[in-house]
């Protein structure tokens, strides 16, 4: 039996078990029969297992090179290592829907195994809609849209294979950042599949809200900590000293990022003043419709983008499957939006609630301004047939005010009291972190920031960390009166006893860091460009850059060129070997840069051009780039205070003492 | 007034001053004026770059070329229209203001405003309706009951 | 309200399928240049084979097909027959052909018209700037230019014998007719 044989067969029985799920999940939801569940249950666990093993096979495919089939030959060769040929499995369409599909039945494992007991008959109509997704994405896999093992014919297959995508070998980060955007992306899907199974029952308590935090709150992180890993590889792979271009790929995964955050925000309105439900649903809609329109923009072909692959029969039925989705969520909600209507108010402009109001403003018109400007060429072509670009410029004149309108409202919210604030709560609140702006205003002058931007950048930087310092030093000092302890202690016992709350300012710092590493990067960036003869050196920014010459690296997969540099200066004593990789299945040398990283600042170095006859000569770019791992640092920053944030609140005794009461149903 | 009051208006109006002289109208050097321009030119050659961020050899010689303008005194608007008349518009990565395309700018800022004034008329609303009265602790311990045996 | 949110919310979803299914029928990588149908940019260049110029001038109410090629641009390699042909069957008429070495060196451009026994005039484009000046987007690129000094047309990516055929005999008809 071949691994096309294994995983043809197994995806077959799994989309026949995922339809028996649906009508299964259906059934028992709709008469209640718990027989009808227990067997919706097991389904999903032996779909899971299937798909499951047309992963391995795909994966067993591609590390013993068996080019019988397509996706074998287009994208592995008898060269690629072992780990490359492991991990393209992610390398084109055919693989990453297989992948997409793996996570996707793993998502609907828990729901059938958690979900459905805590919350029977809602996750059980939950449980339905995920059935049919995973049915849809197997429905891909087994027909000729997406089809991995679809076979070539026997005296069509080739000796060695074309090798993956150049730029999907270079760099061991293509093992991290499309499975970690996958798992965001997927797991999207369980937040809308409550929201959906809430508004077909006419449910009308927030419980699904509280049932699916954990995947919303795991979904965001994922798309957060995937993007930043996605930057980092752009930065170590694409040789421009960047890591953010507005690509439309980039943008597709920004935007779900953006509407995710939004909802994390306002959900808490929600639970705490029962409000804004409507709302909320709509953002959960459209987070899960915009990475669906992420995959159709990646996977289809009708953008053009570093990622997208070629044209294929799935970007109809992706469309299809996007526009279903709208239909049905929005119709929905229409539907059930009089009974969903807000039974409060909103409190004073200066309310926790107001802020979290002005915030999902924000981030819905960031979101908005992604999405035109993505689409508005496709738009422009379609209706008068100009072709225009929209790229980073547009992006950045739009989405740099709005951040750093969110930057403020990120210190301002967290300050404020429930309903309002009176003028000595603001005082109270705001006197330390207003005098930490000015001094992070300060800061930006002397060390000789131009333009508004930064210098508001690190003003507004310097605000929200202060307010974050100041939450734990009370909390600290709370603690320490009420219970005594000692200053350490009282300091993990406040993410213990309160995870979400000290997590969120975990996050918040993480994002700051991130901010400000954005901010002096592009603000600060020295570059020069020098040809230089073996022996020659240059300087950029207080560092001397010597080259010492050129060096052939033969490897079996691939042809290296390099230049070899010795970095003196500020203190650094590195020697970097940026080079230009000729891969057999591409065309022109990719750049492989050398980059040697610092807290302070990242010396970038890249080979531009060389003497490929005498090697007498070579183009070196290098360029200084401060602060920048700081941006990787506070995307790991930000995954771990979600984790906190997601840690489960501790046991309380069931003796409880009066003034324990309000504590323990989550007042203030 | 409280001293903390003058504090914080003290730190608003620093952090202003500081923005706004960062801010002022500058002319900026030749060597800044090529990078802002070259920061608008889409590499012809790339996914997307800018002239400014590319690496390529189309990109050099495209900024060697916008260089060469500005040391010969041409206006920003001249070199721009340069470009387009050889690439058209495609090479321009952020639309003008006043074009057709104009939208791409106007509907962020409605979306904002419309938002805003929204989100502020509902802020406005009287907060302190007793809508629904807070559950006493007594109805909350039986809500968890419920809640806990309907779990189960 | 209500009735207005299903109304928008219905032409929001349509609006955006529409888009997206149109987008379907388009090439991304088919960009038009900003310089057909606009007079052809004048140039004078050094020419491969030694000292003297290649100008745009000196073909005044001819018929000029413009190549932009390198030698290490493997689908200028794949185009090369198809350009052969053409350029024997017009040799002496009122057509001609001239290529434009694109980002390459001398030494390399001159090894690949030998090797390739090329015999038509080609031009250095040392700094780039006629390519730029025409809105080339890589080699292989043409341009067929009119007697008229107008660009008629331009194809992007190897070009067969068709299509130049078609080119150089549609200006040769319009300015027949003049």
């Amino acid at each position: 039996m071949s691994w096309a044989d294994i995983g043809a067969g197994a995806l077959r029985a799994a989309l026949a078990l995922a339809l028996w799920g649906l009508g299964a999940a259906a059934y028992a939801a709709w008469k209640r029969d718990a027989r009808a569940l227990a067997s919706a249950r097991l389904v999903a666990i032996g779909a899971f297992g299937l798909v499951l093993i047309a992963d391995l096979a795909m994966v067993g495919a591609l590390v013993t090179h068996d080019f019988s089939l397509v996706y074998v030959a287009e994208n592995n060769a008898l060269e690629t290592p072992l780990f490359y040929s492991a991990i393209s499995l992610w390398a084109a369409l055919a693989g990453s829907i297989l992948l997409w599909t793996l996570i996707l039945a793993g998502a609907v494992v828990w729901v059938a195994l958690r979900g459905t007991r805590s919350l029977p008959r809602l996750a059980t109509v939950a449980l339905a809609v995920l059935f049919a997704m995973l049915a849809f994405f197997l429905m891909l896999v087994v027909t000729a849209a997406a089809d991995p093992f679809t076979r070539l014919a026997a005296d069509q297959i080739p000796s060695d294979g074309n090798g993956p995508n150049a730029l999907l070998q270079n760099h061991p980060f293509m093992a991290l950042h499309p499975p970690l955007l996958y798992l965001g992306y997927v797991l999207t899907s369980v937040p809308f599949a409550y929201a959906i199974a809430a508004l077909i029952l006419g449910e009308t308590t927030d419980r699904w809200l509280t049932e699916t935090r954990k995947a919303a709150l795991a979904s965001w992180a994922l798309l957060g900590v995937g993007i930043v890993a996605g930057a980092w590889w752009s930065y170590a792979v694409l040789g421009w000293g960047g890591y953010w271009a507005w690509d439309p790929v980039e943008n597709a995964a920004i935007m779900p990022w953006l509407t995710a955050t939004a909802y994390l925000h306002s959900v808490m309105v929600e639970e705490k003043r029962r409000l804004l439900r409507t709302w909320n649903i709509a953002l959960v809609i459209a987070t899960f419709a915009l990475t669906i329109l992420g995959t159709f923009l990646t996977r289809s072909g009708v953008v053009n983008s570093v990622h997208s692959f070629t044209q294929s029969a799935i970007g109809p039925l992706l469309l299809g499957y996007f526009v279903a989705i709208l239909v049905l969520g929005v119709g929905l909600l229409l539907y059930r939006m009089d009974d969903l209507a807000d039974r409060g108010s909103v409190g004073a402009p200066l309310s926790r609630e107001a802020i979290f109001l002005f915030q999902n403003v924000l981030f819905v018109a960031a979101t908005l301004t992604v999405l035109l400007g993505t689409l508005y060429p496709l738009i422009a072509e379609a209706v008068s047939g100009a072709q225009l670009s929209i790229g980073a410029p547009y992006f950045d004149r739009v989405e740099v005010p709005i951040g750093l309108a969110l930057l403020f409202l990120m210190g301002i919210g967290p300050q404020l009291p429930w309903h309002g604030a009176s003028r000595a709560t603001l005082e109270r609140q705001f006197t330390a972190p207003a005098i930490a702006a000015a001094a992070g205003a300060a800061v930006a002058i002397v060390s000789g920031m131009t333009g508004w931007a930064p210098v508001l950048t690190y003003a507004l930087a310097a605000f929200v960390t202060a307010t974050v310092v100041q939450e734990f030093v009370r909390g600290v000092r709370a603690r320490r009166t009420l219970h005594g302890e000692a200053a350490p202690s009282a300091f993990v016992a406040l993410f213990r006893r309160n995870g979400r709350r000290y997590g969120g300012y975990v996050v918040h710092l993480g994002i700051v860091m991130a901010i400000v590493a954005i901010a002096t990067s592009q603000a600060r960036t020295t570059e020069l460009e020098r040809t230089l003869a073996p022996g020659d050196a240059m300087d950029v920014a207080g560092y001397h850059v010597a080259f010492a010459g050129l060096r052939d690296i033969a490897e079996p997969q691939r042809a290296t060129t390099v230049a070899d540099l010795v970095i003196t200066g500020n203190g650094a004593s590195a020697q970097l070997h940026p080079g230009l990789v000729q891969y057999p299945n591409t065309e022109s040398a990719i750049g492989a840069p050398g980059i040697a990283a610092g807290s302070r600042a990242d010396l970038y170095t890249i080979l531009a051009a060389y003497d490929g006859t005498g090697h007498a000569w070579a183009t070196i770019r290098v360029r200084v780039i401060p602060l920048v791992s700081w941006l990787w640092a506070g995307g790991a920053v930000v995954g771990f205070g979600a984790l906190l944030a997601a840690l489960p609140p501790p046991k309380r005794r069931p003796i409880a003492v009066p003034v324990r009461v309000a504590d323990a149903v989550g007042a203030e | 007034m409280t001293a903390a009051r003058w504090i914080i208006l003290a730190a608003i109006l620093a952090v202003g001053l500081a923005v706004a002289w960062t801010a002022r109208p500058q002319t900026g050097t030749a060597a800044e004026r090529v990078d802002r321009i070259s920061a608008e030119l889409r590499c012809p050659v790339c996914q997307g770059l800018s002239v400014q961020d590319s690496p390529s050899e189309t990109a050099r010689s495209m900024r060697a070329l916008v260089a060469q303008r500005v040391a010969e005194g041409r206006t920003d608007d001249e070199i721009r229209a340069e470009f387009v008349r050889s690439y058209g518009d495609w090479i321009l990565l952020s639309p003008p203001l006043l074009s057709p395309s104009g939208l791409v700018w106007l509907v962020p800022l409605a979306a904002i405003v419309l938002g805003a004034t929204l989100a502020w008329s509902r802020a406005r609303a009287p907060a302190a309706l007793p809508v629904v009265a807070e559950p006493t602790d007594a109805e909350l311990r039986r809500l968890r009951e419920l809640l806990a045996s309907e779990a189960e | 309200m209500n009735r207005i949110a299903r109304y928008t919310a219905v032409a929001l979803i349509l609006g955006l399928a529409v888009v997206l299914a149109l987008a379907f029928g388009r090439d991304p990588h088919d960009i038009k240049t900003g310089t057909v149908g606009k007079p052809a940019p004048a140039f004078a260049l050094p020419s491969l084979t030694g000292s003297t110029t290649v100008s745009l001038d000196q073909y005044m109410g001819k018929i000029v097909v413009l190549n932009f090629w390198a030698s290490w641009c493997l689908p200028c390699k794949e185009e090369n027959p198809a350009l052969t042909d053409v350029w024997e069957r017009y040799r002496g008429t009122d057509v001609v052909l001239i290529g434009v070495v694109f980002q390459d060196s001398a030494d390399a451009a001159r090894d690949y018209t030998a090797r390739l026994g090329n015999t038509w005039a080609s031009a250095i484009d040392g700094d780039g700037r006629m390519a730029l000046s025409y809105g080339v987007f890589g080699p292989p690129e043409t341009y067929f230019i009119g007697a008229d000094g107008i660009i008629a047309g331009r194809h992007i990516g190897p070009i067969d014998e068709q299509t130049l055929m078609t080119g150089i005999e549609t200006l040769r008809a319009k300015s027949a007719t003049r």
